[in-house]
């Protein structure tokens, strides 16, 4: 499969699915004006690749998310916890600036209400 | 020379005793409401709560965008709402209130939610905000049906909302959260 790759705006977030690596990442700074659009090629490539059982990480490195693209996020994770409790291999990454308390309450929040594999990661 | 009166002294005096940072009628289409959001991130370098601040901007643009009842019609047919939005620095701390047309209809439903939302406290909101994510999107929805809660919890003391009656089925709805200066 070849890797998506959306360039990040002022309001939206640089985008890479990689299935040959294994790897999912949402860096940067997400409200666009319509999130469910916005995160659709996400999904599709999330079922996919859960589809192909494939081993992979799912990066995220947000500076602030709005809350349409929250529900995406929720999403997001529901979907794997289905993969992961069907025996798929999955690791989660919640990136957070050291300073920023609120982004790493949310990551617990989020991540607190499923059962994955994940580690919430202080950056400079 | 014809003399046009749409500006003042006294109005450009206002503004400026108001502290207003941001202050914007018209259509909020998403290349706008970001560009406002740049003018918050820039004029408010180094607050604390610049983070909370931004975040109830965007939300109460983007609710202006998408839940407006006045609309103006884009060249590719989609719609972007119009309405009014203020960011005003006072000495006890700031305000950021929108303002913008909605159908009377919906105007109880408005209240109850506001007032259910205010009466919650911090632990009910947490968990009525990670119920709601995980709820199905309301029909006519764009996002995710969190917003208020999501503004309740980011500011500073209740919800402050008001409701005018204007002709024909309409009302004049504006809402406004505020941030504590911290000392």
């Amino acid at each position: 499969m070849e890797t998506i790759r959306i360039t990040s705006t002022k309001n939206s977030p640089e985008v890479v699915l990689d299935f040959d690596n294994g790897i999912a990442e949402v860096v940067g700074e997400s409200y666009p004006e319509n999130a469910v659009s916005f995160y659709k090629p996400v999904f599709d490539w999330l079922n996919q690749t859960i589809s192909q059982k494939k081993p992979f990480k799912f990066v995220f490195k947000l500076d602030y998310f709005n809350t349409s693209s929250s529900k995406c996020i929720i999403d997001i994770l529901d979907l794997l916890q289905i993969y992961h409790s069907n025996g798929g291999k999955i690791n989660v990454e919640w990136y957070y600036r050291q300073d920023d308390e609120d982004m790493k309450d949310t990551g617990e929040e989020f991540l607190e209400d499923v059962d994955l594999p994940h580690e919430l990661i202080a950056y400079k | 020379m014809q003399k046009l009166d749409i500006l003042s002294y006294e109005q450009y005096k206002t503004v400026s005793d108001h502290r207003l940072l941001i202050h914007f009628k018209g259509a909020l289409y998403q290349d706008i409401l970001t560009e406002l959001g740049s003018i918050i991130q820039t004029s408010m370098k180094g607050e604390t709560k610049l983070k909370k601040i931004f975040a109830v901007f965007v939300e109460l643009a983007q609710n202006i965008l998408h839940y407006s009842l006045e609309r103006i019609v884009n060249p590719d047919e989609s719609t972007s709402g119009v309405g009014m939005i203020v960011v005003t620095e006072r000495p006890e701390g700031y305000y950021v209130s929108s303002g913008n047309y909605i159908s009377s209809s919906k105007i109880e439903s408005m209240k109850e939610k506001i007032e259910f939302i205010n009466g919650l406290s911090p632990e009910d909101k947490k968990a009525y905000y990670t119920k709601q994510l995980r709820a199905d999107r309301p029909d006519d929805s764009k996002g995710a049906g969190v917003g208020l809660i999501d503004i309740s919890r980011k500011s500073d003391g209740p919800l402050v909302y008001s409701i005018e009656d204007v002709p024909e089925g309409k009302s004049f709805f504006t809402l406004t959260a505020f941030f504590k200066k911290e000392d």
